[in-house]
């Protein structure tokens, strides 16, 4: 096992290379098990399926959130500002997330969503996912009408 | 069925850190968001887009939105005055802050010649039945009140040897399968004076007879469901429970609480709320009496609650009542039965744990005979986006 407060490099798949201490780093369980079964610190870490770009955003995350004396205030100001992202770099960091199995940021990123669609209208909803409505008016209005009730 | 991708998630499928590519498809983040969506909201969500549409009606996500146990949300009330060729329901919504638009008044979303009325709700189902003119058959539906969809049960091959129907039942239970069961209790043909029951699996059909013929007293019009199989019970006399397991295919009787003897005319509840089921019987004019609930193993009933109206710290103090409903939720103290009172024209909450009367306030009723009626049929909304 390596000693504390050695750095761990994470290596993404466009060859971004992402050094990180120990301490951070285990927290997450993919980490943790990598860094078990190779027990040594000289290995990089490859992440196959998440590319520089949105490491870079997840490391500033994981940075952030163990801080050492880092109030709630500090936190919520920060997620506020790091969520301000397109709906592509937020599903991007939600599969970066879920493949380091990090279910804190997951469950952050998914908050995201469900607060930009609470309450709005369909049409701003298609916006925040950037979907194209594929109905005909005559389909579309189909549908509303077998559940209009759940309209109100 | 939609042929869309819609992955069940599972822990080992997302990590595997020896696996080299782990292939997430668009759809899981939308179907982890749309599982925290509201039932209501996903239905105004499926005009978003056909791929919306397809992930919501998909049964898979229809049995992942399910919480487990799910409680009622309201309480449909057939209007004893309306006509039996046009049933019409009254709804309670359970939170009174923000009372929805009724899910339905009338079932003439199912395309039948005569009115339909409701037989049995049963975990987000409802079993549905027209009224048919005299000596034509009678027509039974299974139907999902949130999204307006339903099926026809096909008829028996028995419909032709004029056995007559006692009973017809829903089990359903989304937890255990997405499919429902139906069970039909019918004059046996081969055994004069007995019964035999004939059983309807959705996911393979077609009826067929389950069992021996037998005898029974008990009301086969009232089955309730609960923990794998149909419980009915004789409504007047001794009480008795007979039940039909249908993993098993096997009748059983169930032992009965003692109840106090009395003279005067008793009513009794018995019904299932998440995973629990109920019974109690009252006499006319009685203020204190025990709510007993059934073991998960069959063994033997418990009082769960002991209720006394008449606390002098009450506002209220009902005499004569009728019990529509008792829902339980996740936690205990979420428990409370829904009362019709007779002298208040009320239906009123009653919170089994707070021992606090509340009245459901936004609830008007046009007839205030209504509840002069100790025989209103309430049953129970459940949310659900499980296909019939």
């Amino acid at each position: 096992m390596m000693s504390l407060g050695k750095l761990i490099t994470l290596k993404t798949n466009d060859n971004e290379e992402f050094k990180l201490d120990k301490t951070v780093a285990v927290k997450l369980e993919i980490i943790k098990n990598i860094v078990q079964d190779v027990d040594c610190t000289s290995n990089v870490i490859p992440l196959p399926n998440i590319d520089g770009k949105t490491m870079t955003k997840v490391v500033k995350y994981w940075k952030k959130h163990s801080e050492e004396g880092v109030t709630e205030v500090q936190l919520k100001n920060f997620d506020q500002d790091f969520l301000k992202m397109s709906h592509s770099e937020l599903h991007d960091v939600h599969l970066a997330a879920k493949y380091l199995d990090d279910n804190q940021l997951k469950e952050v990123i998914i908050q995201e969503f469900l607060d930009r669609i609470k309450g709005k209208p369909i049409e701003e909803i298609r916006e925040v996912f950037g979907i194209v409505n594929d109905y005909t008016p005559e389909e579309e209005e189909e549908v509303r009408r077998e559940n209009a009730w759940a309209f109100e | 069925m939609q042929g869309i991708k819609l992955k069940i998630l599972k822990f080992s499928d997302l990590v595997q850190p020896s696996s080299a590519r782990i292939v997430l498809s668009i759809d899981d983040l939308l179907v982890e968001i749309l599982l925290r969506v509201p039932i209501r909201s996903l239905l105004c969500f499926k005009t978003v887009s056909k791929r919306w549409l397809s992930i919501i009606t998909h049964p898979h996500f229809s049995v992942l939105c399910q919480p487990n146990p799910n409680r009622a949300v309201g309480l449909f009330l057939t209007c004893p005055y309306s006509l039996p060729a046009k049933p019409q329901f009254d709804y309670v919504h359970f939170d009174k802050k923000n009372p929805p638009k009724p899910p339905f008044k009338n079932l003439k979303f199912i395309k039948d010649s005569s009115g339909i009325s409701v037989l049995q709700s049963c975990n987000g189902l409802m079993l549905c039945s027209n009224s048919p003119l005299r000596l034509a058959k009678t027509n039974y539906y299974v139907c999902n009140p949130t999204t307006k969809h339903y099926t026809a049960l096909p008829k028996s091959v028995l419909e032709t040897e004029n056995s007559k129907i006692h009973g017809i039942s829903l089990a359903f239970d989304p937890a255990k399968s997405p499919h429902y069961k139906v069970i039909c209790v019918r004059d046996s043909v081969s055994s004069p004076q007995h019964y035999q029951i004939e059983i309807y699996p959705a996911q393979t059909g077609p009826w067929r007879l389950s069992g021996d013929p037998f005898i029974a007293d008990v009301n086969f019009s009232k089955g309730v469901y609960w923990n794998g199989s149909i419980y009915w019970i004789s409504t007047s006399g001794n009480l008795t429970c007979l039940y039909y397991n249908l993993d098993f295919e096997r009748l059983g009787v169930m032992p009965m609480p003692h109840f106090p003897d009395d003279q005067g005319t008793t009513i009794t509840y018995f019904g299932e709320s998440c995973g629990h089921l109920h019974l109690t019987k009252i006499s006319f004019y009685t203020i204190r009496f025990d709510v007993y609930e059934m073991r998960r193993d069959d063994s033997e009933w418990f009082v769960k609650y002991k209720v006394d109206f008449e606390r002098p710290d009450h506002e209220l103090t009902y005499c004569s009542f009728t019990i529509l409903s008792l829902v339980r939720g996740k936690r205990e103290e979420d428990a409370f039965l829904v009362l019709a009172a007779v002298n208040d024209d009320k239906v009123m909450k009653y919170n089994l744990i707070n021992k606090t009367f509340e009245k459901f306030c936004d609830y008007d009723v046009d007839d205030e005979r209504v509840f002069n009626c100790s025989t209103i049929g309430a049953f129970e909304y459940i949310e659900s986006l499980c296909c019939v």
